[in-house]
Parts: C-alpha cells; sequence; structure tokens
C-alpha cells in the first residue's frame, strides 16, 4: 500500500514538474496600474540595468509637447523604473523585470509665479513600495525634462 | 466464416506487396532534392562558416549533400519536404534575396533557433548527431552577431516630431494593412505591458495591452482569449547621456497582434499587422507577409501563446 502511493506521488510529482518546465508563469505584478496617465516616453539606462517609462496627465502631457518648455500647475509626471532582464527565448532584446521605484513629480506655482516641484520617490521593498527621502534636483530635471515620444 | 481468413503465409505477402508498392508509390512521387545554383553565398568569418555550413547547410543552402540514409525512400521524401521549407525560409546561398537589416535579423534569428534547440531539426539530429552545435560553438555565433552593425545603431537623425497626432489622424486616410487590420490610435490609452531594448537592432519598444490582454495576464489565463490586442510602438535609440540614459529618438513603426481564432486560423489564431513611419505604410507586398511574422513567433515562442512580450517570472 505504501509502495503504492509512493508510486503515484512520485509520478504525480515527475508530471508536475514537467508541465511546470513548458508553462509559461505570467506575472502581473510586473505591470503598473498607470491609471489615466499617458506614456510621455520611456529610459533604457545600462549603467543602472534599468529601463523606465515617463507617464503624465493630460498638462503634463502638454507640457512635454511644448517647445516653449512653459510650466502649468498641475502637471503630474511619474517615472516607473524596472530592473532589465534578458528577455525569455530572444537573445538580442532586454525588457523590464520586476518594478524597482516609482517617482512622481507635481508642479505648482506660488503668488510670485515661481514654479515649485513636490518630488516623491518610492522604492520597492518587498512586495510594497515604500516613500524614501531622497536627493532630487537631477531626478525632476530628468523625469521634467523630456520631450514626448513621437506617436504616429 | 472462418475459412475465409487468409493463412499466415497468405497475410505476410499481402503485408510485403503492400509495402513494395508503397515503396514504389513514394519512389515515383518523390522529388529528388536538386541543388539550384549558388547565386549569393553568405559572407561570414571562417569559425563560423564552418559551425553554420556543417549544421545547417544539408537543409538551409543550395549545397544539399544527401547521406545514403536520406537516400532509403520514404525517408527521402521527408528530406526534400524540409529541405524543400527550409530554403523557403532561409537560404544562405541565395543570401542577397534579403535586404541588408532583414540579414542581420536572420542571423540573430539563426543564433535564437539553435539557442532555443530548435535546429538544426530535432529528427535530423537523430541520423545525424554530429550536426548539432556545442554550447562553445554557440558562444562563437552569439559573439558575431554582436560584432553586426546593427548592435550599437544610434539614431543621430534629427527627430522629426508630431505634436499633434489627433490632427494628422484627422486628416489621413485610415491606413489597412494588406489582410484587413486598420491601424486604431486607441492603444494610446491601454495600459503598458512590456519596455524593451532591443539591442539586436538599435531600436527600443513599448508594447501595449488592451483590457482582455491585461485581464488574462493578471489572471493567467493562456492561450490568451480572442479579443485580446498588442500594439508595439518602435522608436530609434539616441545617444547615450552621460548618466547613461537613452531616450527615443525617430518613431520608426507600429506592430499589432489581434487575436481572434476563426479568423486568424493559419496564423495561430493571431492577426499581424505593421505599419512604417509616420506615413504608417502599410509592410509587405501581399497578405501572405502574415506567414513570415507567425513563422518566427512560433518557432521560438509556442509556449507562451506566440507571444515575446508578457511579464513573466
Ligand atoms: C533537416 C533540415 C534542417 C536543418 C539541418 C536545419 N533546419 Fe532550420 N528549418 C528547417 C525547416 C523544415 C524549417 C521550417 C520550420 C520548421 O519546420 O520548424 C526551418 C526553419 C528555420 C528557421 C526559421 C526561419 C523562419 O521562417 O523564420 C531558422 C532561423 C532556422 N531554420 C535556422 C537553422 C539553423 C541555424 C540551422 C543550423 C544550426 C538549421 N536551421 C538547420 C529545416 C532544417
Ligand atoms: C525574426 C523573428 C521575428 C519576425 C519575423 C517577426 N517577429 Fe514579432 N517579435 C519578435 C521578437 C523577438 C519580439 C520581442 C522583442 C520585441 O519587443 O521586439 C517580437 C514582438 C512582437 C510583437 C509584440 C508582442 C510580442 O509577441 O512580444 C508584435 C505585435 C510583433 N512582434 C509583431 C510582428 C509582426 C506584425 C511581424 C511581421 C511583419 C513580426 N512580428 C515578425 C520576433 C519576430
Amino acid at each position: 500500500m505504501f509502495k503504492k502511493s509512493f508510486c503515484v506521488i512520485a509520478l504525480g510529482l515527475l508530471l508536475f514538474s514537467c508541465t511546470q518546465k513548458h508553462q509559461t508563469q505570467l506575472a502581473p505584478e510586473y505591470l503598473f496600474d498607470q491609471s489615466d496617465e499617458h506614456v510621455i516616453s520611456s529610459v533604457i539606462n545600462n549603467k543602472q540595468n534599468t529601463i523606465s517609462i515617463i507617464y503624465g496627465n493630460d498638462l503634463a502631457l502638454k507640457y512635454a509637447h511644448d517647445t516653449l518648455r512653459m510650466h502649468t500647475r498641475g502637471e503630474k509626471f511619474i517615472m516607473v523604473t524596472w530592473i532589465q532582464k534578458p528577455m525569455p527565448h530572444w537573445y538580442g532584446t532586454n525588457m523590464n523585470g520586476n518594478i524597482l521605484s516609482v517617482e512622481t513629480v507635481k508642479v505648482s506655482q506660488n503668488p510670485n509665479g515661481d514654479v515649485l516641484y513636490d518630488y516623491q520617490l518610492q522604492q520597492k521593498d518587498g512586495h510594497h513600495l515604500v516613500k524614501r527621502e531622497a536627493n532630487n534636483d537631477k531626478r525632476i530635471k530628468l523625469i521634467t525634462g523630456q520631450m514626448a515620444a513621437v506617436f504616429p | 466464416m472462418k475459412n475465409s481468413n487468409p493463412s499466415p503465409l497468405k497475410k505476410l505477402l499481402l503485408i510485403t506487396g503492400i509495402v513494395v508498392i508503397g515503396i514504389t508509390a513514394l519512389q515515383f512521387r518523390d522529388a529528388p532534392v536538386v541543388n539550384p545554383p549558388v547565386t549569393a553565398e553568405v559572407q561570414l568569418p571562417d569559425d563560423v562558416k564552418a559551425i553554420i555550413e556543417r549544421a545547417c547547410y544539408d537543409c538551409h543552402s543550395n549545397l544539399t549533400e544527401i547521406a545514403w540514409f536520406d537516400k532509403i525512400p520514404g525517408a527521402s521524401q521527408l528530406v526534400a519536404k524540409d529541405v524543400t521549407e527550409a530554403r523557403s525560409r532561409l537560404n544562405f546561398s541565395e543570401w542577397d534575396k534579403n535586404p541588408p537589416a532583414v540579414q542581420q535579423l536572420l542571423l540573430w534569428e539563426v543564433v535564437n533557433a539553435i539557442a532555443e534547440d530548435k535546429m538544426p531539426l530535432h529528427n535530423y539530429r537523430l541520423l545525424h548527431p554530429g550536426a548539432t552545435v556545442s554550447a562553445a560553438e554557440l558562444d562563437i555565433l552569439k559573439k558575431y552577431v554582436n560584432t553586426l552593425s546593427g548592435r550599437h545603431k544610434i539614431d543621430t537623425a534629427r527627430i522629426i516630431r508630431n505634436n499633434q497626432p489627433e490632427l494628422s489622424a484627422a486628416i489621413r486616410k485610415v491606413p489597412v494593412s494588406l489582410n484587413g487590420i486598420p491601424y486604431a490610435a486607441d492603444y494610446k490609452t491601454w495600459k503598458v505591458i512590456s519596455a524593451t531594448d532591443k539591442y539586436d537592432g538599435g531600436s527600443m519598444r513599448v508594447v501595449y495591452g488592451n483590457d482582455i490582454m491585461v485581464k488574462a495576464i493578471k489572471e493567467h489565463t493562456l492561450p490568451f482569449p480572442d479579443g485580446a490586442k498588442i500594439v508595439k510602438a518602435v522608436w530609434g535609440k539616441q545617444r547615450e547621456d552621460q548618466d547613461g540614459n537613452v531616450l527615443p529618438g525617430n518613431f520608426q513603426n507600429v506592430q499589432i497582434m489581434i487575436k481572434d481564432s476563426k479568423k486568424y486560423q493559419s496564423t495561430e489564431g493571431w492577426g499581424f499587422a505593421k505599419f512604417d513611419g509616420l506615413a504608417l505604410k502599410p509592410f509587405g507586398k501581399t497578405a501572405a507577409y502574415a506567414n513570415t511574422c507567425i513563422n518566427c513567433h512560433r518557432m521560438l515562442v509556442p509556449e507562451s501563446d506566440f507571444v515575446f512580450n508578457i511579464p513573466t517570472k
């Protein structure tokens, strides 16, 4: 009896391991929920081994198309950064893996008309995004400074 | 009734007869493998060439050498079928039939066909064990493709901007692919399912999925259901800045896959479309271009419903 059930379990494990190997394991946790934001541009960084997308609300997208580069109060930019990984089954392409960080820049103006940036960094810590303090001038420049990628 | 059963001897004769007739019939139906002239031999470094010649030339060239056991009737028919199909897909003896950019992509595809253990064909390797490409040889091929010009291509041309896509869409006739798929800009409101650095050809991509596609990913549904749509937007890569950032250059093309298992049955249920440049010129000369699309996707990603760009563990 013991022998029999052992065989059944062993066979089960064997079959299971085979099907495991051939089935693609989808990882929806890598998706970012962009809600209504638009894609402004994307950034590859091979020094950091990351790939990012800069999203924006309507105003931010308008700004990214604007060659005059005039900010408007209410623009919101979100830069999502993923770790790069080799694309499965195609040597020759790297793609995004897990999310590393989400950076948000909100643009406002003080009564004098000066442009103010509110920068927030969230980093992936285990399964959660955690707020972090960070030096932000350079990041703000990178995130708000890109012209929109060209779409047809 | 029992009496009408043939004796064992009669049975044997009958079977032998059927086999002989079968073999003869096969021989007559058999078009022997002929070698057409070599019109433009692929140019490769010696070490790379030696690997390809040994492992691939029996099928993917006009220099096929048939071994004696491949001439056995039945076997020879299978060989001829494979050679004809293989040459139509990739022929190292008629290399200039492919435009230069396609030649490079084919060489990357060669590496991937071997890396994914798809080529040489398995049944061929059983009879020709010497044709197997070793891991060390695959490394030689990988090193070589990394020296091709597309590998480090930078888009230095002035970026042609299209600041009012809605306006250009309003005045333009909707482009339709040769297999009847219209270009629709609604993907810009879909979710991004992947972002890629396609360093084999110097481009970067953002890939979108419609609600049905994203829901399927979230619910781990494979194969993807009818109505799933994927759109991939492709740009050149600008020069890397001091901090290592690379940004999209000129818009190159948009590629579409639409799942409809009945309508696109011949291409594994996916309708393929590609539109080139900001003018969105429909790709291909005839609607048969979709076969070239699925051929590559079918060979390399059958286990993920023929889709590369999905988030996977
Ligand atoms: C026994 C014949 C045979 C040999 C040897 C062979 N192939 Fe193939 N190859 C085929 C056939 C047949 C196809 C058509 C698709 C299929 O059946 O999988 C094909 C398809 C391909 C494709 C896909 C082209 C497309 O349509 O996109 C590539 C790439 C390829 N082979 C590369 C190679 C390489 C590289 C080698 C050597 C390492 C090789 N093949 C050896 C028979 C062969
Ligand atoms: C030589 C192999 C090859 C051929 C031929 C090919 N593709 Fe692909 N395709 C790929 C690879 C590799 C990827 C993933 C890398 C990337 O993002 O481009 C891909 C990705 C895609 C995607 C995004 C969804 C996915 O599967 O990842 C679409 C859409 C697509 N291809 C459409 C097409 C169309 C349309 C054609 C024909 C005009 C075509 N492909 C021909 C290799 C090929």
